[in-house]
This record gives C-alpha cells, sequence and structure tokens, in this order.
C-alpha cells in the first residue's frame, strides 16, 4: 500500500514522457507552494459566479489561511488546518497529462509561463496555469473539461512571495483497511487514503483527486444515481443494493462524471473485493 | 468476434457497470481514436442517468424532505447542512447548474486528446466563461427538467457536497499547487 503513494511521488521505472527541462519546469510548478510564503488576493470564478479572497500561505509555519471577501463586511481571516503536502512527481503526471509551455499573459503584474495540461484520457479534466516566472507558483488556474468548457478560475491580482524554508512532506502512511475495497482503480488513479472506518476512500493521478464515501442507504430512497456540479466539484452520489444490503455511495471530485461513475461501480464491501 | 463488436460489448458492460480493465482499457482507446466512439461516450454521461431514473412515490419535494431527515440522522454532522436550502428552490438551482448533463456546444478552448490543438489563451477564455446556458434542442431540455424534477439524487448530491465537502477539500488539498483552493470551492459564495 505504500508503494501506490510512492507512486505518486517518486519518479518510476518507466520513462518519462517529457525532456528533462520541461520536467524540471513543471516540477518547479507543483512545488512551489512548499518553497514560497505568499500573501495577497485571488479572484475565484465558478458557477457564474465570483469571490475575491484574501489567501495566507505560510509553509514554513504551517499557516495557511483565507478571507473571503465578499462574504460579510467584516469577514475574519479563517486558519485552515491544511495537512503537509505530497510531493507529486512531474513525470508522474506526464503518464496522463500532456504538458505544454508557452510565454504567458502578465498575471498580478508578474511575467508568467503558461503550462497546459492537457489529459491524454477522458477520465480527467484539463488544465491552464499561468505559472510564475521567479518562483513558479501558478498565479492564475483554469480547469476545463475535455470539451473545453470553462468549469472554474482562479487569478491572482496581487501577490507578494517570499522564500520559505521547505515544509514537511507528508510521509505515505498505509490506508487503513476499512469495511470496504475497490475491485479496481481507473488508469492512473491511486489509493491515498482509507483512513477512518467510516472516513473517505480518497484516490487520486496526482493532480485529480476524488473522496468516495458509503453511508447506509436511507429506507426511503430507491436505487438510482445523480450528481451535481459546483465549478471544477463533481459530486456523484448512488443508491444501489450489495447482498441485498443498500448503500449510499458518494464521490466528490475534480473528475468528469464518468469517472466518478468507474469508482462507484469498483467499491465493493471487503470480503468481496480480493 | 469483429473489433466494433468487441468494442460494442465493453461499452455495454461500461453502462451497465460492469467494465473489466480491459474492457475499460478497450473503450478508452477507442474513445481517443473514433469520433463515433467518443460521441457514445459523451452520450453516456447522460443516458445512464436518464436510464437508472426511478419514479418516485409523491413529490419530488416530500421525499427530499423525508430523505434530508434521514441522512441528518446519520452519524455524521456537518455545521453546513443548514446551508442546504428548501428543495424547490434547490431544484431550480440544480437544473441550472446541471453541465454535467449537458453538452456545452460554445467554442472550444482546448481541443480533445488526439485532435489537433486549437487553444487560443486569452480569447477562448473570454468567450467561453459564463456560458452556462447550453445549446440544447428543446426536447431534450425539456425531457432533462421533467426528469430531473422526480429525481432525488441531484438534491442529495447538492446536500452531500455540503457535508462531506469540506472533508474532500482537506483530502485534495495536499496534491494541489495551490493548497487553499480546494477550501475556497468548498463553500459557495453567498447569493448577493
Amino acid at each position: 500500500m505504500c508503494a501506490a503513494v510512492l507512486a505518486l511521488c517518486a519518479s518510476l521505472t518507466v520513462a518519462c514522457d517529457l525532456d528533462s527541462q520541461r520536467e524540471q519546469q513543471l516540477q518547479r510548478l507543483l512545488d512551489a507552494h512548499r518553497f514560497f510564503s505568499y500573501r495577497g488576493t485571488l479572484l475565484h470564478e465558478q458557477n457564474g459566479q465570483r469571490e475575491f479572497v484574501t489567501v495566507l500561505h505560510e509553509p514554513d509555519e504551517s499557516v495557511d489561511a483565507m478571507r473571503r471577501l465578499n462574504a460579510s463586511a467584516a469577514a475574519p481571516m479563517i486558519q485552515i488546518m491544511a495537512k503537509p503536502s505530497y510531493s507529486v512527481a512531474s513525470c508522474t503526471l506526464a503518464q496522463h497529462y500532456s504538458v505544454d509551455f508557452e510565454p504567458g499573459a502578465a498575471v498580478a503584474g508578474r511575467a508568467t509561463t503558461a503550462v497546459t495540461l492537457k489529459p491524454k484520457d477522458v477520465l480527467r479534466l484539463a488544465y491552464l496555469m499561468n505559472m510564475d516566472v521567479e518562483t513558479g507558483l501558478p498565479l492564475r488556474v483554469i480547469a476545463f473539461t475535455a470539451e473545453g468548457q470553462i468549469l472554474e478560475r482562479y487569478e491572482f491580482a496581487e501577490i507578494k512571495l517570499k522564500p520559505a524554508e521547505q515544509d514537511a512532506i507528508s510521509p505515505p502512511t498505509d490506508p487503513i483497511a476499512s469495511g470496504y475495497a475497490f475491485a479496481s482503480l481507473p488508469p492512473g488513479f491511486v489509493l491515498l487514503a482509507a483512513s477512518q472506518q467510516d472516513g473517505p476512500h480518497v484516490v487520486s493521478d496526482g493532480l485529480a483527486t476524488a473522496s468516495l464515501f458509503v453511508e447506509p442507504l436511507p429506507e426511503l430512497l430507491t436505487p438510482g444515481e445523480g450528481a451535481s456540479l459546483s465549478g471544477a466539484t463533481l459530486t456523484y452520489t448512488r443508491g444501489m443494493t450489495m447482498n441485498g444490503v443498500g448503500y449510499l455511495v458518494t464521490v466528490i471530485g475534480e473528475i468528469p462524471v464518468n469517472t466518478a461513475r468507474l469508482l462507484a461501480d469498483a467499491i465493493r464491501p471487503r470480503r468481496d473485493a480480493s | 468476434m469483429s473489433t466494433s463488436e468487441a468494442l460494442r460489448e465493453s461499452l455495454s458492460a461500461l453502462m451497465d457497470g460492469e467494465a473489466s480493465e480491459m474492457d475499460l482499457a478497450r473503450v478508452l482507446k477507442a474513445v481517443e481514436t473514433d469520433p463515433e466512439a467518443r460521441e457514445l461516450w459523451r452520450r453516456m454521461q447522460q443516458a445512464r442517468t436518464i436510464l437508472r431514473r426511478e419514479p418516485t412515490e409523491g413529490s419530488a419535494v416530500d421525499v427530499s424532505a423525508a430523505v434530508q431527515s434521514a441522512l441528518k440522522n446519520q452519524r455524521r454532522s456537518n455545521p453546513w447542512v443548514g446551508l442546504a436550502v428548501a428543495a424547490s428552490v434547490t431544484l431550480a438551482v440544480v437544473l441550472g447548474g446541471q453541465q454535467m448533463l449537458q453538452q456545452e456546444t460554445g467554442v472550444p478552448a482546448i481541443q480533445v486528446p488526439g485532435a489537433v490543438v486549437g487553444f487560443q489563451n486569452g480569447a477562448a477564455v473570454q468567450a467561453s466563461f459564463g456560458q452556462n446556458q447550453r445549446a440544447q434542442s428543446s426536447r431534450e431540455t425539456s425531457l432533462e427538467r421533467v426528469e430531473s424534477t422526480v429525481n432525488p439524487y441531484e438534491q442529495i448530491a447538492r446536500e452531500q457536497f455540503s457535508r462531506f465537502g469540506q472533508i474532500h477539500a482537506q483530502a485534495t488539498a495536499p496534491l494541489q499547487p495551490s493548497p487553499l483552493v480546494p477550501f475556497i470551492r468548498a463553500q459557495e459564495p453567498q447569493q448577493p
């Protein structure tokens, strides 16, 4: 099970799809938030709505905080209890996303490189990220469907940066055996966590992440499925029966609906999933 | 067995939720190269949801209220459950936001894998963003709306997002180049 997380975090023996220069450049983008503190104001857009948010990120102090500037007149800065990061290897990402670099537009008054991450299959979203030339931090990120529909966008209006000491990388931990397991996973997705008996199973390909929850099916509900999309985040629910027992499976993630369906297809009570 | 017959069987297995890894690999490969397979995949995003909708007794509002209270009785409580708005309003919002069940026909900013890339930087962003309206045949749209009003799972999905969105944000943040964004997403901005 440790190997699953390491598959995301270490270069594999498989040849990297990126040349050395692009590998390093993408790695800079992925790691920048560990090496830089920043405070800034960003604009977050989703569902046709927009919101300005002040963000504070200080990895060496383990501080992450944000203030929603449109929520109320004196909205407080809220501390987020963010866990330490995984260090995802750019070569791992390049297995399932085509990566391209070109000069980008200025964002927050800073020069950027535009990075497109196009999924190699239909199981993932696409991204355009403008990375700060100086630090590698993504200053503007747009998430798209594979067909090119914009789902979510955020962009820094202004930002102050300074180097931080390297933050602690989360050591890979074995997912604790829960009552359920995946009979299979879509290509590129690894199981990151099944940390509590009734906590979510978390899968990721290094960028696209989904959490899957299993609950008893309320008695009034007949089997079925449905979904709701909020920006780039899909919530997919399915009521189903397995071995005569009703389950409500919920998948939340920045993934297309068919990927969520595959995950719901694959979850089984543990005795079945050998 | 011809290739296309094997592909049809794999697609059928996918539709039934019984695809093996081989079925999935076969379909993914076909979707990359075959426009017809790609179109079938797209329609799968709609078809399974429509096919699987079960008619419910009574009004959608009644069922939703009962389900809501049943979910509240589950062990996990979440301070944001109170954000779930009245069922009828929620359904209206859900209908408006059901992008995943309908095809966007705006200007594509990124082409599909395998196709010639036609990515236009700033122009496409301006053209596509905010186009939450779908150019959809009116027959399909009205079918979608009729089906939507009797499917409780769409409202349940919204409520589950309210309940579990923060937990998902915690799970995804360690993997994001911007670790705060998942938390910004997890609560929708207040309506003006």
